[in-house]
């Protein structure tokens, strides 16, 4: 008697903690200590802005990131990786034709189909850009089923800001109103200064219909979100995106949940009022 | 055998089956006899605290082990896959799933209540669909269950809290102890065809067992929204975890704690294994963050979502609390942790004033 055997093909496909081997194609430096790792997979997975995956590297480890690539640019998936711990390590140290594991799509995304018709403010902070982008450009994409588009990126340090060449477009484009911002006076920036919170709430969007969204540092989405609410937007209104430490991504592994829900599979986008419904566990 | 997570569970179906009497002489032969179909068959080892393969003899049915009979259906460590690298970097994953039929002798009715709780999770209605794993190796066991009799249950037991005596859960058939032997109860497909290969009395005449004895009933009458009630009253929290040492031992040896971490673990560089791990979310790295952020970095959050998980968040998912009352947690905590004071002292605590004030405790 064997100890273990081979899965069948069935089960393999049941089996939703077996990855897909990838191959990297490239790896994009996107800020201080941040890359964005583009992968090719045998199956390109369908999936909405806002989803997460799982990017490991087999003797390391796997770990949960947003898909920061929108879903019409097709060829690959790409993760937006801050070297912070082993396996984050591991993967800055890729290099195209690298073989990785991906298990994605993972969780839900935004529901940007219902806001068609609204005015949509983003307000950003450092990488909580990572969920964002693949949502802003999905708006551009569908840009005349929106109305006004208001961006508000924000960082620490300049060097902290991802996703140079996006910004250098939405600078100039027309379509959106792209407001970008430092927290506090940097040698050579001339830009603006200020913390996210603050600057949305001098901006003062409208919030007749319209929907804000926020992402950032933990504690960048606790300020956020009582200006959204200063400002006019109801909880139903505002709609985050949440990170926690997350193994399994299919919500047996425990560890990610916030009351009786777990951020993995309900989440990780939630509306303010979802989350009032929930522990203040964040 | 592995095709059995696409069969389905047929061998899971109950089955209304005749009682049969076993006299206590024939017990080793019924062993023998379980020993000798294919797979492996377990037993309780108390020195051991846990089950272990059975080597002949009578089993030592006195009292429950250490730890829970969780770990045949979800392992304390499991493989689920094995890469290999090639000399071009290109890398070969082979899925792993557990093909041996397992006969454990001798688990307890709160141990086949707690498997039924881990279902809902790695079931097919579970979050995520049945789990591969955890389903091959959930439809490969048969679990013969001892109900306790008066000698068997402690100070630590308090089953009765969770449901009736004749609750089975997911046992396949029971062993009651009854004077001069047992009386065998098969209670699914799996159980009968155990049944069938005990060298039973067929003349004798079958006694009515006496119910199962259970430990004490604890109050948790509208518990659920008490817990939800007092998330934030942090002195409560705080004051019952004042002792827990954060070391896990209450979700290991817990029969529905299911939480896993998942790892690699390499041979060399070329070659290795994926394994998921029992977790506990006592331990502090637990949901700490790569950036260092812990939503419950303190002792009293995280003992709270170990009993707002059991008593209110899983009840709210599956109408059903994730504990069984064994009292393993209580026998096994080194600190005298006792999860029935955290359950009293949130029933008794005056609910939270409007303003947030601190209620005082007046009981």
């Amino acid at each position: 008697m064997t100890d273990t055997v081979t899965m069948t093909p069935g089960q393999a496909a049941r089996a939703k903690l077996i990855p897909q081997v990838g191959t990297v194609s490239e790896v994009v430096p996107e800020a201080l200590d941040i890359v964005s790792v583009r992968v090719q997979l045998p199956e390109m997975p369908d999936f909405e802005p806002g989803q997460v995956g799982q990017l490991g590297i087999f003797g390391v480890g796997e770990a949960t990131f947003v898909i920061s690539s929108p879903p019409h640019e097709r060829g690959y998936v790409q993760f937006t990786v801050a070297r912070v711990g082993e396996v984050t390590r591991a993967i800055h140290d890729l290099t195209p034709g690298d073989s990785v594991g991906v298990r994605a799509p993972l969780g839900k995304g935004f529901p940007y189909r219902d806001w068609y018709g609204k005015d949509i403010v983003i307000a950003a902070g450092g990488i909580g850009m990572a969920p964002l982008r693949p949502l802003l450009l999905t708006l551009l994409e569908e840009r005349d089923k929106f109305g006004a588009l208001k961006l508000i990126y924000g960082a620490r340090e300049p060097e902290l800001l991802s996703y140079g060449a996006d910004r250098a477009v939405w600078a100039t484009l027309d379509g959106v109103d792209y407001v970008e911002t430092i927290d506090r006076e940097y040698p050579g920036w001339t830009g603006r200064l200020g913390m996210v919170p603050p600057v949305l709430e001098e901006e003062a969007p409208s919030a007749v219909n319209a929907i804000g969204i926020t992402c950032g540092p933990p504690i960048m989405i606790k300020y956020t979100l009582p200006v959204f609410e200063k400002l006019g937007f109801k909880p139903e209104q505002v709609v985050t995106t949440l990170e926690r430490r997350m193994k399994c991504g299919i919500g047996i592994c425990g560890r990610c949940n916030i009351g009786h829900k777990y951020v993995c599979v309900d989440g990780p986008v939630f509306t303010l009022a979802e989350l009032n419904e929930l522990p203040d566990e964040l | 055998m592995a095709d059995q997570v696409s069969a389905g569970v047929p061998h899971n179906t109950p089955v209304e089956a005749e009682l049969t009497f076993l006299a206590a002489d024939k017990l080793v032969a019924w062993l023998a006899a379980l020993a000798a179909r294919e797979g492996d068959l377990l037993v309780p080892d108390r020195q051991a605290g846990t089950f272990v393969p059975w080597t002949g003899g009578e089993p030592d049915l006195a009292k429950m082990t250490a730890t829970s009979a969780k770990g045949i259906v979800l392992p304390q460590h499991e493989t689920f896959l094995s890469y290999a690298y090639d000399d071009d970097g290109k890398v070969a994953v082979t899925p792993r799933v557990a093909d041996t039929p397992t006969t454990v002798f001798g688990i307890r009715l709160c141990d086949a209540r707690g498997i039924r709780c881990i279902d809902q999770t790695f079931g097919e209605n579970g979050p995520s669909g049945a789990d591969p794993n955890y389903t091959v190796r959930r439809n490969l066991a048969t679990f013969v269950a001892v109900a306790c009799t008066p000698a068997d249950v402690d100070a630590a037991c308090f089953c009765a809290t969770f449901g009736p005596a004749d609750d089975f859960g997911v046992a396949d058939v029971v062993v009651h102890p009854v004077d001069g032997g047992y009386v065998v109860r098969p209670l699914t497909e799996k159980g009968l065809a155990a049944a069938a290969v005990a060298p039973v009395d067929t003349g004798a005449t079958v006694p009515e067992p006496p119910l199962p004895s259970q430990g004490t009933a604890i109050d948790i009458e509208g518990i659920e929204q008490k817990l939800l009630a007092h998330f934030d009253d942090d002195e409560l929290w705080s004051d019952v975890t004042e002792h827990c040492l954060s070391c896990g031992a209450c979700s290991f040896v817990c029969p529905t704690c299911y939480c896993f971490s998942i790892a690699d673990e390499a041979r060399g560089s070329e070659c290795g294994d994926r394994l998921r791990s029992w977790d506990s979310c006592g331990f502090a790295c637990y949901s700490k963050e790569a950036s260092g952020h812990n939503p419950r970095g303190r002792n009293a959050q995280r003992f709270r979502n170990r009993v707002n998980h059991k008593f209110a968040y899983y009840p709210e998912l599956y109408n059903l609390e994730s504990c069984v009352g064994c009292g393993r947690c209580v026998r096994a905590c080194p600190a005298a942790v006792d999860i029935r004071d955290m359950v009293e002292a949130v029933m008794r605590r005056p609910a939270p004033t409007k303003d947030g004030a601190k209620a005082e405790v007046t009981a």
